[in-house]
């Protein structure tokens, strides 16, 4: 392989990172409407080319938006700008995965784990349950809206949803979610 | 892939203070929607107007007229678009995959503007103007002066080639206020 | 046919255009950037010839624009060219104002460059 690379920095080493890694997208940036929008169509142009049955594509699609839901109500504190919201949509012979990813307050982790822990322990009856439960209790407050979408997005991808929080500074971590759906 | 994984992607990008990063299918529509996104940040981030316009303007010649080849291949369609601080300027980068023909008249015609000096720049971009006629691509070499004008700086790039068939190239240009 | 008129609005990437004799408006403005811009300005090349026929009494073309690529820049060195042209044929009364906004000295470059390409009357008009 030939490289003519200035020394500064490489772009080819992202690309192919993202490339080899099969990322269908990446965004890491603000989200607004207009971005949303315009992260939708391309991951429904993605899809489209894509070789697995409708079903699938409807749920990474419906999964997405759900993510970015929980991106766009989380992606302003104040404090922490250092680290910009991020999706990524990627697959491999099985799955297609969607990861989003936002800075959380260190406050609020034991909280999201146990949500998660509870939805992946939950079977397809047990997320029934719990989703009309959640809903009936319908708390009006951040935490509460993403407890929701954990349930949803457990019961969309029938697959444990994966996390991690990875330590920004005192008071901050990135937490990234990942959300398998099987090719079928 | 894993979250631990994609946290060394997104590390990547954050370490190297990219404040705006995409990998995707390049259109119109996704060139105005990053504008629009890119102009958000760097007004939060409180970029003088002049700077603005020489990154959105790098942002849509390349797009358009740069990195645009008829490609055959869908998984090789994506291009990657990057902008980043370092210090008191502002890093773009605007790169994908391409056919080893079109890489070369590319880097010839680069390698040709990034000679002449900022006094010509000017008089060659009115002189090829006029010369031009639409529909018949020739806007390479008018955009790439263009570019240069406005940026006041040499148009980089980083050339990697993959196979026989097709290389990676990717624009850079480096604004400073 | 009525040439007398020509009305598009501005979106994202394309300027707004109001032709309207009537009204003695000829307004381009905006932000030009389409990827087609021959598509997009034919029309406008239309109603110039039409109008180009005829001129009437005194025309004042306006350019109010933000931001245009190089493929608008051509564009508007055509239109120009056409107006220079309706001058020196027809001796038609035809001036062009170039507006552009103060804190934009891009705007203003390129309006004195292309006055000193073209042979009609043409004012530069900050706002």
């Amino acid at each position: 392989m030939n490289v003519l690379v200035k020394p500064s920095l490489n772009v080819f080493d992202l690309y192919t990172t993202m490339f080899s890694n099969r990322v269908l997208l990446i965004y890491q940036g603000l989200f607004d409407q207009q971005m949303i929008k315009t992260v939708l169509s391309m991951t429904e142009m993605k899809l489209v080319k894509e070789n697995v049955n409708e079903n699938v594509k409807k749920k990474v699609f419906n999964i997405m938006m759900e993510g970015l839901q929980n991106i766009c109500k989380h992606q302003f504190l104040k404090e922490e700008t250092s680290h910009n919201p991020m999706l990524l949509i990627s697959r491999d012979d099985n799955h297609h995965h969607i990861f989003t990813g936002n800075t959380i307050h260190n406050s609020k982790i034991e909280l999201v784990s146990s949500k998660i822990e509870q939805v992946n322990g939950l079977d397809k009856d047990g997320l029934k349950e719990l989703y009309k439960k959640a809903r009936l209790n319908s708390v009006i407050s951040e935490v509460g809206g993403a407890g929701l979408g954990f349930i949803d997005m457990a019961r969309k991808s029938e697959n444990p949803l994966e996390y991690r929080f990875f330590p920004i500074n005192e008071n901050y971590s990135f937490f990234i979610l990942q959300v398998k759906i099987s090719n079928q | 892939m894993n979250t631990d994984s994609t946290k060394k992607i997104y590390d990547k990008m954050v370490n190297q203070k990219f404040v705006v990063s995409l990998m995707g299918n390049f259109d119109q529509d996704l060139l105005l929607s990053l504008i629009n996104i890119t102009e958000n940040k760097l007004s939060g981030m409180d970029v003088h107007d002049s700077l603005k316009r020489k990154i959105f303007h790098f942002m849509v010649e390349c797009s358009q007229n740069l990195l645009k080849s008829d490609k055959e291949s869908d998984v090789l369609s994506d291009n990657i678009f990057l902008i980043g601080q370092e210090g008191e300027s502002y890093n773009v980068h605007l790169g994908g995959i391409l056919p080893k023909a079109t890489v070369q008249n590319l880097i010839e015609t680069v390698e040709e503007v990034n000679t002449l000096k900022r006094s010509d720049l000017r008089k060659s971009y009115y002189d090829r103007l006029f010369v031009t006629k639409l529909g018949s691509d020739n806007l390479l070499l008018l955009s790439m002066l263009s570019i240069a004008r406005k940026t006041g700086q040499n148009i980089d790039y980083e050339l990697i080639e993959l196979d026989e068939v097709n290389s990676f190239l990717s624009f850079k240009t480096s604004i400073t206020h | 046919m009525s040439t007398l008129q020509l009305q598009i609005s501005g979106t994202e990437d394309t300027p707004n255009i109001t032709f309207n004799e009537q009204e003695k408006e000829f307004l381009i403005s905006g932000r030009s950037l389409p990827e087609d811009v021959s598509t997009f300005y034919k029309p406008v090349f239309e109603w110039l010839s039409g109008f180009g026929q005829n001129p009437v009494g005194k025309t004042t073309f306006k350019f109010k624009l933000e931001y245009f690529n190089t493929a608008s820049s051509k564009i508007i060195l055509d239109i120009l060219m056409k107006l220079e042209d309706m001058v020196q044929s027809s001796q038609a009364e035809i001036a062009v104002e170039w507006h552009y906004s103060e804190s934009d000295d891009d705007m203003l470059e390129a309006g004195d460059e292309y006055k000193e390409l073209v042979e009609v009357p043409f004012d530069l008009v900050a706002y």
